[in-house]
């Protein structure tokens, strides 16, 4: 299958969008800090897969370590009433300096070492080729479900309360304030959980590999929204990994077919940037076009 | 099977008229250095016989910092068939390793600080060319060209590993030649011109690798130096003409013909796995008689032996 | 005693100027009273739902419900013992949410579990508490609250705030934001609420008519005190011109309370 990585891609990179669909949809808030959170994942997994760990439990832990920072940009946000934006660039500002402590260079090889989805394709033995797809199918899917499910728990679902009526949270006596930490943490925790899967999956840990982090995520989510145009969370959460695949599909039909028609990589960056600006700024300009005021 | 149909197709190809290799080549940003050594690359295939279009084929790719890019391009360059890839920089490299390990498609990789550390040594199908810089030999030229030099300062970016691990390598040469050395951080172009005021007063001269963020933002440090009537070593060749008392180094173009060498190796038959990777030699020495005179600076008659070059009244000249 | 406000100020500055919202104001609801609050705009109604509530801080004072101090306590925990209905009808639920959710959230006040929210159980019982309401909102469970006309999320949000039983109930204005009719619903279904489940209420109201049909006390406040405090007799004998003559002699000239009509929102009511 040609696009065979793009999918697996997709499915890794998957975890990360369910992650920024949690923030950024469910909390409505727009948390910058994966930028900072994603890297972090792929560097405490990466290091410690160097010193030995099993690769499993080095990307767990590299979910663990984003679930703290999640929950250090969900302090910043309500106990100091940074505002959001605020908070999660500030977050991700300290990380840069932590990634570089933890792997104590820029750039960590992890060529050759031991990756739990080679292990895990080697424990279902999956024929070869298909390997990396069904065991990051295998993770996408169970974080997916695991989420899936939690929304629909109480504490799930006063999570999704809060995010929209925070009000209404607070006259059912619940701090809305400590749902946000909560859900900050679990969605940076999935995010650095992809980063510490993408760093066994690309063979290496960088201080850079963050970088347009939220601008993926987000392009995921929305892509995903305007193919499915879910109506139920199960359809939503969906949506979120079907727009991850496509997402990563588009780079990989522009990297073949776009130098044909003059596009690159580069430009890729832009069309995605100007497909998420557009769904963003969709309802205003639906508004906008119909006479009404904002 | 294959390294024969690449002879074979190499042959044909030198000759006109076959199917054209295929080579994809990839870096992780669009940056003049590395643009430079991709230039360097064609050039010497060129040199060789290798039209595009007519016996070989490129296909030029930049990942625009997107590691997950890199990756995409290097699963693409492995679908589309490519036989023999070329990689420039650390993390690009990286990625089509964990591509095409395992294959038989030679990988060439290029101005990779340290092939060893970023672990791309060990396959059969990979080799290429180093762009590590001798610091040891900077830091003693420093030495004898510098009288008293005792306090030495180093600007870099600690999120470039290229540059982090000369730094590295700067700060053990220092401690074995007896210099102290003085290592500032500036994590963007933006944080370079307090890094560098932060050495004003505090060294005796300036030394810095081939770092991307100072290559950037030069003028700052310049211009700190010049205030300070401070020597400055940079070990870009190129920047000469930018205001820095000392070039060392080598461009970027050469060592693309120095990568291209080793593509035209493989190309005519031999297998990757005995070809060790290269270090850049031939390191040139550039001094600035212009700047000299601008901050008092004197080169004694023994120093200006050691250079390769020097630049006076804005013009080159070089020594036979 | 359910509520016991004691010399509560609460001062505004809005800019260079000081809004006095309450001046030492004391009110004391004993168990079962249904008290409506009636004033003009700026009276400080709100203000007081805000400080018993616990989104607003006074100045100075004491709040004390079912006994306990909770001048300090924030908002979120003196909800354990309150339940409010705000004007909004948009407020009072999480409107991407389904009328089962809504209404399963608000059977328990406090922290949550990790126990799934609708179980098979919990969505009988909840059709059954929606059937009381008799608008036919047991046969939506699955829709989202975005779907439901204001006067039905309204009548939601009255179910949810009795649903645990609390000690107070706030009612701030809650029927003013609807159509006569749908005012009328609700306010029928809020009164039967009450009276089933005897839960001491405070509704502030903008219509004097409401305000005299409904409850066992009247309250009337102006510029942030309370000017009368009338009791189940007096408040029988009470008649809305009456009121009209009290406001006037106070000096109150705001036409929509004068004469009796609801505030701007969804088409006010005209007598």
């Amino acid at each position: 299958m040609l696009f065979l990585g793009a999918a697996e891609q997709g499915l890794i990179y998957g975890l990360m969008a369910l992650g920024v669909y949690l923030s950024f949809r469910i909390l409505s808030f727009p948390d910058l800090s994966v930028d900072g959170t994603f890297p972090l994942g792929a560097a405490v997994a990466g290091i410690l897969i160097l010193r030995g760990v099993n690769p499993f439990w080095a990307a767990l832990a590299g979910g663990g370590a984003g679930l703290l920072a999640g929950a250090l940009t969900g302090v910043l946000a309500t106990r100091l009433r940074i505002p959001g934006l605020l908070a999660g660039v500030l977050t991700m500002i300290m990380l840069y300096s932590l990634n570089l402590r933890i792997m104590g260079r820029p750039n960590l090889s992890l060529l050759g070492k031991p990756s739990v989805l080679s292990g895990l394709a080697q424990a279902l033995s999956l024929p070869r080729g298909y390997g990396n797809l069904v065991a990051s199918g295998i993770f996408c899917l169970t974080a997916a479900v695991l989420l899936l499910l939690f929304l629909h728990t109480e504490l799930g679902a006063a999570m999704r309360a809060s995010g929209q009526n925070p009000t209404l949270v607070r006259t059912l006596g619940t701090n809305p304030a400590n749902l946000q930490i909560l859900g900050l943490a679990l969605s940076n925790g999935l995010v650095a959980l992809s980063g510490g899967l993408v760093a066994q999956y690309a063979g290496f840990a960088d201080v850079g590999m963050g970088v347009g982090t939220i601008v993926a995520g987000l392009a995921s989510v929305i892509v995903g929204e305007l193919l499915l145009r879910p109506r139920s969370l199960l359809g939503a959460i969906c949506a979120v990994i079907v727009g991850s695949v496509v997402y990563r599909l588009a780079i990989s039909v522009a990297l073949r077919y776009g130098a044909a028609l003059g596009f690159t990589a580069s430009d890729l960056r832009l069309v995605t940037a100007l497909v998420v600006l557009g769904a963003l700024a969709a309802p205003a300009l639906r508004a906008a076009l119909k006479g009404e005021g904002t | 099977m294959k390294r024969f149909l690449i002879v074979a197709l190499a042959l044909l190809g030198v000759f006109g008229g076959a199917k054209p290799i295929v080579i994809g080549i990839t870096q992780i940003v669009d940056h003049p250095a590395l643009n430079a050594c991709r230039d360097g690359i064609i050039e010497a295939l060129r040199r060789a016989g290798y039209i595009e279009g007519q016996n070989v084929q490129y296909i030029l790719t930049n990942a625009q910092g997107d590691f997950s890019v890199a990756m995409a391009i290097a699963q693409d360059f492995l679908a589309r068939g490519v036989d023999l890839v070329v990689s420039i920089t650390t993390p690009s490299s990286q990625a089509v390793v964990q591509v095409f390990k395992g294959t038989n498609i030679p990988v060439v990789f290029s101005a990779v600080t340290d092939p060893v550390g970023a672990g791309l040594t060990v396959y059969p199908n990979v080799t290429g060319a180093s762009d590590m810089i001798d610091v040891r030999a900077d830091l003693e030229l420093l030495l004898k060209v510098v009288p008293g030099l005792k306090r030495l300062g180093q600007i870099y970016n600690p999120g470039e590993t290229n540059s982090a691990i000369l730094t590295e390598m700067t700060k053990k040469a220092a401690a074995e030649l007896g210099i102290s050395l003085i290592v500032v951080p500036a994590e963007g172009t933006a944080a370079v011109p307090l890094a560098a005021q932060s050495l004003l007063g505090r060294v005796d001269a300036i030394y810095c690798t081939t770092d991307n963020t100072v290559a950037a933002a030069l003028d700052p440090i310049v211009a700190v130096a010049k205030q300070g009537k401070i020597p400055f070593l940079f070990a870009d060749p190129t920047s000469l003409e930018r205001g820095v008392l000392i070039c060392t180094g080598f461009d970027y173009f050469d060592h693309g013909l120095l990568t291209g060498e080793i593509v035209l190796k493989i190309l005519q038959g031999t297998s990757p796995k005995d070809i060790p990777f290269v270090r850049q030699a031939g390191t040139q020495v550039w001094f600035n008689l212009d700047v000299a005179e601008e901050i008092g600076f004197v080169f004694s008659a023994e120093a200006k032996k050691l250079a390769t070059g020097l630049l006076f009244g804005g013009q080159r000249f070089v020594k036979e | 005693m359910i509520l016991e406000v004691w010399n509560v100020t609460k001062t505004f500055s809005l800019g260079a100027e000081r809004v006095v919202a309450l001046d030492n104001l004391d009110l004391l609801l004993a168990e079962g009273d249904f008290a409506t609050v009636i004033g003009s705009n700026g009276a400080g109604k709100t203000t007081l739902l805000n400080v018993i509530a616990g989104t607003c801080r006074p100045d100075r004072g004491r709040i004390r419900l079912a006994g306990r101090d909770v001048t300090r306590w924030p908002a979120h925990r003196r909800a354990h013992l309150i339940g409010r209905v705000f004007q909004d009808p948009l407020q009072g639920t999480a409107s991407h949410m389904t009328v089962a959710e809504n209404l399963a959230l608000a059977t328990k006040k406090g922290s949550r579990s990790l126990a799934p929210l609708l179980t098979r159980r919990r969505r009988r019982a909840l059709s059954e508490i929606l059937a009381t309401l008799e608008m036919g909102l047991e046969r939506r469970l699955s829709e989202k609250v975005a779907h439901l006309s204001g006067g039905e999320r309204q009548a939601l949000t009255v179910l949810m705030a009795i649903l645990t039983k609390p000690k107070l109930l706030l009612l701030d204005e809650h029927t003013a934001a609807l159509d006569p009719a749908n005012a009328e619903k609700v306010l029928r279904i809020t009164e039967r609420l009450v009276a089933e489940h005897r839960l001491t209420t405070l509704m502030v109201t903008h219509r004097m008519d409401q305000a005299l049909q409904v409850g066992n006390r009247l309250v009337m406040m102006h510029k942030g005190r309370i000017l009368l405090d009338l009791g189940p007799e007096e408040k029988r004998a009470l008649k809305v011109e009456d009121l009209v003559g009290l406001f006037r002699r106070v000096g109150v000239c705001d036409d929509a309370l004068l004469l009796g009509e609801g505030l701007a929102f969804a088409g006010g009511s005209r007598q």
